[in-house]
């Protein structure tokens, strides 16, 4: 009946002892969970045609490996339905590679919490929300995978290295995708076919949200969004990292219309997310002594507009778009694109 | 109704190893230096060093800064320093 899986059996007199018992044992993000059976652990690892015992990431800094039957243990917990999981295996092979560097992204003071962009036939297929109510509660899928990609984190990957300052809410969850439109989507920026379903993951701070009702011109939307970027508080202002930037359809509609593509967004606000080298110096950000001349030097949020992780999504009214600045720096972690299993329906 | 469940949790996977032996004193010995790359811990480890060999004899220092505080460090450079030196320190700074 196990076939294979070799996690501890543990009884309890009814479902809900187990979800109490699980809060008392610190298996929970502080929301009750679906307690995992047996059964239903099977049933995702045969969605996503995966042994028990087959290894799907890994932080080799703690010693901690993630098998399938863990990571579908914790999805289960997560209120995940069985076709969700290969999302999650995806997501969870993609930070386990090296350059997302997992290990400071969960551990530091920062917060981080870990974006999920799902692109492809997937989105659609499964539900995941890409419309009002982006980010926030409501949607099953969403609400899910990203709620099991942070338990597979605390209960695998050691939650006592977690040692965030304040954290934000997209610790809970953080899975959004992306609407299909006349821009190029993310994942296939990232290098994919447009048919193959996909996870971009990137360490980020909580959406900054950038409203502008008023602007009709693509340079004065853009122009309202690049002054969010350069605010003197991130690690992107005189550092080397990526910036997630969500576009809402009102705003892609003035965009479009008048012929942006994305290039043309990320180049535009790589050149105008920028601020003089005083400014740094003024905060102490920069401890150098202010000189002539540092007025006029530039510095940017990103290094380069390839940088800028541009993403439509959000609800048909408003005109509110939103920024996400990185974690760190781009030696540290960087984001990541994973192809989704071809167990899952849809992907490739 | 009983149910039962699966432990979510998983341990850390053990690996056997022995304490490297300690030296009785520090005289004549080549100390490794590790600092994370975080700020100031290159100037927080090479203090140290340099109040050890001030003080307590050591014959040299080798200074590794990691590329990423989030990584491991470089396998050369463990290499380097299991070969070249006698004990090592690691340091974080910040």
């Amino acid at each position: 009946m196990s076939q294979g899986l070799v996690s501890e059996k543990i009884e309890y007199e009814s479902p809900e002892d187990a979800v109490e018992t699980f809060f008392q044992k610190g298996w929970t993000d502080g929301l009750p969970v679906v307690p995992p059976t047996e059964r239903k652990v099977l049933a995702f690892l045969g969605t996503a045609g995966l042994a028990p015992d087959e290894i799907l990431g890994a932080i080799p800094e703690r010693n901690r490996v993630f098998t399938a039957e863990k990571v579908a243990i914790n999805a289960v917990m997560a209120g995940c339905l069985p076709e969700y999981f290969p999302v999650v295996v995806a997501a969870v092979r993609g930070i386990s590679r090296p350059e997302f560097g997992l290990h400071g992204v969960s551990a530091s003071t920062a917060g981080t919490g870990i974006l999920i962009v799902v692109n492809g036939p997937v989105s659609q297929e499964l539900g995941i929300n890409s419309g009002q109510n982006l980010m926030a509660p409501g949607n099953r899928a969403n609400a899910t995978i990203g709620r099991a990609l942070r338990l597979v984190l605390y209960n695998l990957g050691g939650r006592e290295f977690d040692r965030s300052t304040l954290g934000h809410p997209g610790k809970y969850t953080f899975c959004i995708s992306e609407q299909e439109s006349r821009w190029e989507p993310l994942h296939v920026m990232r290098g994919q076919a447009k048919e193959t379903s996909a996870v971009t993951l990137f360490a980020a701070e909580g959406p900054n949200q950038v409203q502008n009702h008023s602007a009709l011109k693509p340079e004065n939307i853009l122009n309202t969004m690049a002054d969010r970027m350069r605010a003197l508080g991130s690690f992107n202002m005189g550092g080397d990292v990526e910036f997630a930037v969500i576009i809402c359809p009102e705003h892609y509609e003035t965009l479009i219309s008048a012929e942006w593509s994305k290039k043309g967004v990320q180049e535009y606000l790589f050149e105008k997310a920028c601020r003089p080298l005083a400014d740094l110096k003024r905060g102490g950000l920069n401890e150098a002594p202010l000189v002539p001349g540092d007025e006029e030097t530039m510095l940017r949020a990103v290094s380069s507009p390839d940088r800028i992780l541009l993403i439509m999504a959000g609800g048909v009214a408003g005109r509110f778009s939103a920024c996400m600045p990185g974690w760190f720096n781009r030696h540290m972690s960087r984001a990541v694109t994973e192809p989704i299993g071809p167990s899952c329906k849809g992907g490739t | 109704m009983s149910i039962t469940v699966l432990d979510p949790t998983n341990e850390p996977i053990k690996t056997a190893f022995e304490m490297a032996t300690r030296p009785e004193t520090l005289k004549g010995l080549v100390l490794g230096l590790i600092d994370n790359g975080k700020k100031n811990s290159d100037y927080l480890v090479k203090k140290i060093g340099d109040r050890l060999r001030e003080h307590h004899g050591l014959e040299g220092a080798i200074h590794v800064r990691k590329p990423s505080p989030s990584h491991a460090v470089p396998e050369d450079a463990a290499r380097e320093l299991a070969e070249k030196t006698d004990l090592v320190l690691a340091g974080i700074g910040d």
